[in-house]
């Protein structure tokens, strides 16, 4: 057993990081909303977000364009986590491959590549009104739709990898016992296998909500007008207007919309589901009422289903395994993941200077650019050594976390998993600068171990959700045993806990390291634009040139992440 | 034609040694740090090389695309001096420098050949006027046929048909509005939102995109994916330069000016001094200006600038007959509140 100071200490790494990194520079950051600029306090600001309407109405499109993108995330990550979960090892190895490969690509990157993809000129209207479809180009591009496709293609991995955890745990002998009692595959899904991973569907969805409600990159290139977000206001307050108590104000009011959610989820399915374990506090009242309804709803719907497989008379089959049907989707989902990286490769060998349908001239001049360049490879190198050293931050900090975490039990370990995933809910910008103000009292503005801390608070939430859900799978009555054996705590870790999660760990790394590859804000507004990371560089020629430039590292970083993937494969394999 | 290539900017840059650098100790070197519009190698190749090698002062140029205003605001405040000076607009500079206690050092070079020789209009205590852009109106010569002469004809779309574009942002859209209305360029200012906004009411719908950064605007003239986009002028030549079929309106061109300022307090201001001193020569100006199609603001450069090119750049006497200055204490006063309804209006 672990004392309650013991505790405590555990969760001292993550205390110091997020209390001195994230909690006190936001927390100064939105007390400034109650103050004037002499330090008397006003609600001026609250009123004017009330008074002017539009801030309101902004936020209820968010959250609009947010529940649209979780539905349309979890409709098709949930057939890839599906048959990633349930595939053998060998296949598992290419699914996890191909599913994995846009994660490691750029998200701005797969939003330039969008622009191209749906623009007048682009390949998709070039298609239709070569086949005779359409007579002229349809305006795919700036429309909600645009918004709504950009930003599910970069949630979906996220949503595949937090349901995968939960599915891989679900006992199949369940379902085949199903079909033993006479249920239809059909019924035994809707009945068996849906309910089991409910919460890792629920978890997806809580994960794709909370970040889609900051995305402002997406809507600001997709979409028109009527798709601005929340954080494109709070990020022109803080950035054109620098209104920065207006700007704390909005951000509070995006973080009591992201709790109101929180709580409603906590009450439904409980939080710690979010690590993928069914739910253990009960919920209560009507929100017990909703999630009875949903089970039950959906245990109607299999046999409805079912009812009209009967119908029809078709055959049921009598073996259990990934349907075509389902791995036909699981598919068309990669497909849809893969599509906007599979473009830019065609687009980096263009010789023109833009970002152009078809490709003409075709070279190795963008290439040629990228490689000759010093300031392209050192970021490069930068932007991996930043991402390795934050999976190993948010390690030492998360894992001893966890331990302690899973002592905990009742409102402790909600109020520890809420502290532990805060991170998530407030946008990333509004992170990077309040971190500045913290790196210029220490001296960090503009210094890797800046961008590492930053990213490290960043990326934690996601590490932490991944270790969970590894240790909540753990006996520990192994660690026990050990200590039974005469083993010091510290043995015990080293010798038994660490080598049975280390798979479950190198994920959580991964995660992070991803994570970390992919986050702008900090290098931006913390750093001064000094330390240029990769995603600075991208953002730059994104903005200034929007240049072919951008597929060619875009493609590059495809073929090395490719050629790490496979060998970690390979390596497991051995 | 304008090649935008950062190989060379990006050599200086990469300088900058991968493991961290405190800012205490680059304040010993002799060196600057300047935040410039990142517009390729243009920044070291007209000022940044030629001042190192006159002085022996190094220069690290650090890229930004948007107005710098809340980054410089958070290292004056915090005494962190990431950069020491910085390219910002007019409107930025007297925003900063009316601040509070101010957020910029005083310049003054007042005995420099350049400041003197600097027009009134492009200078204050606190900046230096090094370029002139231009809103203009970029359109495809393959689908407008009529070339457009006013913002009162890229407002008719009867008279001139075609797909338009138009910036996301209270300013260039309200005076490209009422200058659309009718209203007379000497007249422009103060706006009248009220008038503007009837003026776009009626325009709405036939605004297919609303660029935010001038990248996109490049991207919406080459790619064809819009017919008409008013965007600043060097963003239209870019267009133009990759070969597109596009040209430019030079009517009514809406003038705003890009200088230096100092950050209050650094401990190199005297560098930047020397530096912004040196920058104010025709023939660096004229450099910068080939490169970044923006116009020099010493009227000395355009004569050493090959006319082939001088002739794409604002401050070339035919571009120049109708320009309009626009009144950048009018939006600096008017900012907030403009964003605010144009928001409003936008989303609504």
């Amino acid at each position: 057993m672990i004392a309650p100071t013991r505790t405590l200490l555990l969760f001292l790494p993550a205390g110091i990081l997020l209390g001195l990194f994230f909690i006190g520079p936001i927390g100064s950051f939105l007390m400034q909303g109650f103050f004037t600029r002499d330090g008397g306090p006003t609600a001026e600001h609250l009123s004017r977000v009330w008074a002017a309407g539009t801030y309101l109405q902004v936020m209820a499109a968010s959250v609009k364009i947010a529940v649209w993108v979780t539905l349309l995330s979890i409709l098709a990550a949930y057939p890839a986590a599906y048959v990633l979960a349930t595939a053998d090892r060998r296949a598992k190895g290419y699914w996890t491959l191909f599913i994995l490969l846009p994660f490691w690509s750029s998200f701005l990157v797969r939003t330039f590549a969008w622009i191209v993809l749906l623009g007048r000129q682009g390949p998709l209207n070039a298609g239709l009104t070569g086949a005779g479809l359409t007579e002229a180009p349809l305006d795919l591009l700036y429309t909600h739709g645009a918004v709504l496709i950009g930003m599910t293609n970069v949630l979906v991995p996220f949503a595949i990898l937090t349901m995968v955890g939960v599915m891989e745990r679900i006992d199949r002998g369940l379902v085949a016992a199903a079909g033993t009692l006479g249920a239809r595959p059909v019924q035994a899904f809707f009945r068996v296998y849906l309910p089991l991973s409910m919460p890792g569907v629920t978890a997806a969805a809580l994960l794709v909500f909370i970040t889609a409600l900051g995305f402002f990159i997406a809507p600001a290139l997709l979409g028109s007008a009527r798709e601005t977000m929340i954080a494109q206001l709070i990020i022109q307050q803080v950035m054109e207007l620098v209104n920065w108590p207006f700007a704390a104000i909005l951000c509070l009011t995006l973080l009591a919309v992201a709790l109101v959610i929180f709580w409603a989820f906590d009450r439904l399915v409980g939080l710690s589901t979010l690590a993928g374990q069914p739910s253990g506090h009960a919920a209560g009242g009507v929100m017990r009422g909703i999630g009875a309804l949903g089970i039950r709803l959906s245990g109607g719907i299999g046999d409805i289903l079912a009812a009209i497989a009967n119908r029809i008379g078709l055959p049921a089959p009598l073996t259990q395994g990934t349907s075509a049907p389902i791995r036909m989707s699981a598919a068309v989902v990669v497909l849809f993941l893969l599509v906007p990286l599979l473009l830019l490769i065609p687009v980096s060998f263009t010789g023109k200077t833009y970002l152009s349908w078809p490709p003409v001239d075709l070279g190795l001049h963008w290439y040629q650019e990228v490689l000759t360049s010093p300031v392209w490879l050192g970021a490069a190198l930068r932007s991996f050594i930043v991402a390795g050293l934050t999976a190993l931050v948010c390690f030492i900090v998360a894992v001893p976390t966890a331990f302690a975490f899973l002592k905990l039990s009742g409102r402790t370990a909600s109020a520890a998993f809420a502290l532990m995933i805060s991170p998530l809910l407030v946008p990333r910008l509004v992170i990077a600068v309040a971190l500045f103000y913290v790196y210029a009292r220490l001296g960090l503005v503009g210094t890797i171990t800046g961008l590492v801390i930053g990213h490290a608070v960043i990326a934690l939430p996601f590490f932490f959700i991944a270790v969970i859900a590894v240790l909540k799978t753990y006996d520990t009555r192994l660690d026990l045993a050990a200590a039974s054996l005469g083993a010091t705590p510290w043995q015990t870790a080293r010798r038994i806990t660490l080598p049975l999660i280390s798979g479950g760990l190198v994920s959580a790394g991964l995660f992070a390291f991803v994570v970390s590859l992919d986050e702008l804000n900090i290098a931006l507004f913390a750093a001064g634009g000094l330390q240029s990371t990769l995603p600075k560089l991208m953002w730059d020629e994104a903005t200034l040139r929007f240049s072919p430039l951008l597929a060619a590292v875009s493609t590059l970083v495809l073929i090395v992440m490719s050629a790490v993937v496979l060998l970690a494969a390979r390596l497991r394999r051995i | 034609m304008v090649r935008y290539s950062p190989t060379r900017r990006h050599l200086v840059a990469g300088g900058a040694a991968l493991l961290a650098m405190p800012a205490i100790l680059r304040a010993q070197a002799r060196k600057i740090v300047v935040r410039d519009l990142g517009i390729g190698t243009s920044f070291m190749d007209a000022y940044g090389k030629a001042f190192t090698a006159a002085t022996g002062i190094e220069v690290q140029p650090v890229t930004g695309a948007n107005d710098p205003i809340a980054l410089i605001k958070q290292m004056v405040d915090a005494k962190t001096y990431t950069w020491d000076m910085s390219i910002v607009s007019r409107q930025v500079a007297n925003q900063l420098a009316a601040d509070g206690a101010g957020y910029l050092e005083p310049l003054k070079i007042d005995d420099a050949p350049g400041w003197k020789a600097l027009p009134e209009m492009f200078r204050s205590p606190f900046y230096a006027g090094n370029d002139v852009v231009a809103t203009v109106l970029g359109y495809r010569t393959d689908k407008v046929k009529t070339p457009p002469k006013s913002w009162a004809d890229f407002f008719d779309t009867a008279k001139i048909p075609g797909r338009r574009a138009m910036r996301r942002s209270p300013v260039d859209s309200m005076e490209q509005a009422l200058l659309g209305d009718g209203v007379a360029g000497d007249r422009l200012f103060p706006l009248d939102f009220d008038r503007a906004y009837k003026r776009l009411d009626a325009m709405k719908k036939n605004v297919a995109v609303w660029w935010t950064s001038g990248a996109q605007s490049t991207q919406l003239l080459q790619s064809g994916e819009v017919d008409l986009c008013p965007t600043w002028n060097g963003r239209a030549q870019a267009a133009v330069n990759s070969g597109a079929p596009v040209a430019i309106m030079w009517d009514q061109a809406l003038w705003q000016s890009e200088g230096w300022a100092i950050l209050k307090g650094t401990p190199n201001a005297d560098l930047c001094r020397e530096f912004i001193k040196f920058a104010l020569a025709p023939e660096r100006q004229a450099i910068f200006a080939k490169a970044t199609g923006y116009g020099p603001t010493l009227p000395a450069a355009i004569n050493s600038i090959d006319p082939a090119v001088a002739k794409t750049l604002p401050t070339f006497p035919a571009n120049r007959a109708s320009a309009i200055l626009v009144d950048v204490d009018f939006w600096t006063k008017n900012r907030d509140l403009a964003a605010e309804r144009f928001n409003k209006w936008i989303v609504g």
